[in-house]
C-alpha cells in the first residue's frame, strides 16, 4: 500500500470527519453531522482503495478527465430535463409533492446518471 | 450585383435544427390547440422557435466564423461538468436548509431556484472557458 500517494485524501477526509463529529456531538445537528462523517469516511475509503492499486493500474489522467467531464455534461442535461418536467408537473399538479422529496429525487437522478454515464464511457471510451 | 453585401445563407448546414425545431413547434401547437394545455404548449412552441432561430443564425455565419467542433465540444463539456457539480451543491444545501430551517417553500420555488443556479453557472462557465481556453 502506497499511503503517500493518497496523503491528500486522508487529510481532507479526516478533517471532514472530525468536523462532522463536532457538529454531531457539540451542536446537536444530527443529520448534517452524520452526512459529513459519512462523506469523510467515503473519501478515506476511496483513498485506501486507490493506494492498494499498483502504479501500472492507475489510469491515464487525461482520459479520466475527459470521461469525468463528458459524464458531468450529460448528467447536467439529464438533471436539467428532469427539472423542466418537474416545473410543468408543478403547474398542472400543484401541491402534489413535498419539497424535500423533490430535492432528494433530483439529487439521486443527478448522481446515478453521472455514475452510469461514467461507467459507460469508461468501458466504451469517449471517441 | 443584386446580392452584393448580403450574407449568403447555407440552410443545409442547419438542416437538423430546422427539422427538429419544426417537429417540436408542431407538437406544441397540437398540445395548445387540441389538448388545451396552454402553458406546456406555449413552452414547447417557444423552444421549437428558439431552435429554428438558432439554426438560421448559424446558417447566416460565414464558414470562417464557425468555431472548431473539438474546441466547442470541450468547452461545453467543461462548463456542463462544473455546472453539474454546482447544481448538486445547491441541491444538497437546499436539502439541509429545508431540513433544519423549513422555509415553507413550495416545490415549484425550490426547483426554479435550482434551475436558475444551474443555467447561470453553465452560461458563466461557458463564457469563462471560451475566453480563457480550456487548457
Amino acid at each position: 500500500m502506497q499511503l503517500k500517494r493518497i496523503k491528500n485524501h486522508l487529510i481532507v477526509g479526516s478533517i471532514i470527519m472530525i468536523f462532522g463529529v463536532i457538529l454531531f456531538e457539540v451542536f446537536d445537528l444530527l443529520a448534517l453531522g452524520i452526512g459529513l462523517v459519512f462523506s469523510g469516511l467515503m473519501l478515506i475509503i476511496a483513498g485506501l482503495y486507490g493506494a492498494t492499486k499498483p502504479e501500472t493500474e492507475i489510469r491515464l489522467d487525461e482520459r479520466m478527465r475527459r470521461i469525468d467531464e463528458r459524464a458531468g455534461y450529460f448528467a447536467f442535461w439529464l438533471t436539467f430535463s428532469t427539472i423542466g418536467i418537474l416545473l410543468w408537473v408543478s403547474i398542472y399538479l400543484p401541491g402534489r409533492f413535498r419539497t424535500t422529496d423533490i430535492l432528494f429525487l433530483l439529487m439521486l437522478i443527478g448522481i446515478y446518471s453521472y455514475f452510469i454515464i461514467h461507467f459507460y464511457y469508461n468501458r466504451r471510451g469517449f471517441k | 450585383m443584386k446580392n452584393k453585401g448580403r450574407k449568403k445563407m447555407e440552410l443545409k448546414r442547419s438542416k437538423w435544427q430546422l427539422i427538429v425545431g419544426s417537429i417540436i413547434l408542431t407538437f406544441g401547437l397540437v398540445l395548445l390547440a387540441i389538448f388545451d394545455l396552454a402553458f406546456l404548449g406555449m413552452g414547447i412552441v417557444l423552444s421549437g422557435l428558439m431552435l429554428i432561430f438558432i439554426g438560421i443564425h448559424w446558417a447566416r455565419k460565414p464558414k470562417t466564423e464557425l468555431p472548431s467542433d473539438e474546441r466547442y465540444m470541450r468547452i461545453n463539456e467543461k462548463a456542463g461538468f462544473n455546472a453539474f457539480w454546482n447544481t448538486l451543491g445547491i441541491l444538497a444545501v437546499l436539502t439541509y436548509v429545508d431540513f433544519y430551517f423549513p422555509l415553507g417553500q413550495n416545490f415549484r420555488e425550490s426547483v426554479t431556484l435550482v434551475w436558475v443556479v444551474g443555467t447561470i453557472s453553465f452560461i458563466v462557465h461557458r463564457f469563462y472557458y471560451s475566453r480563457k481556453g480550456f487548457k
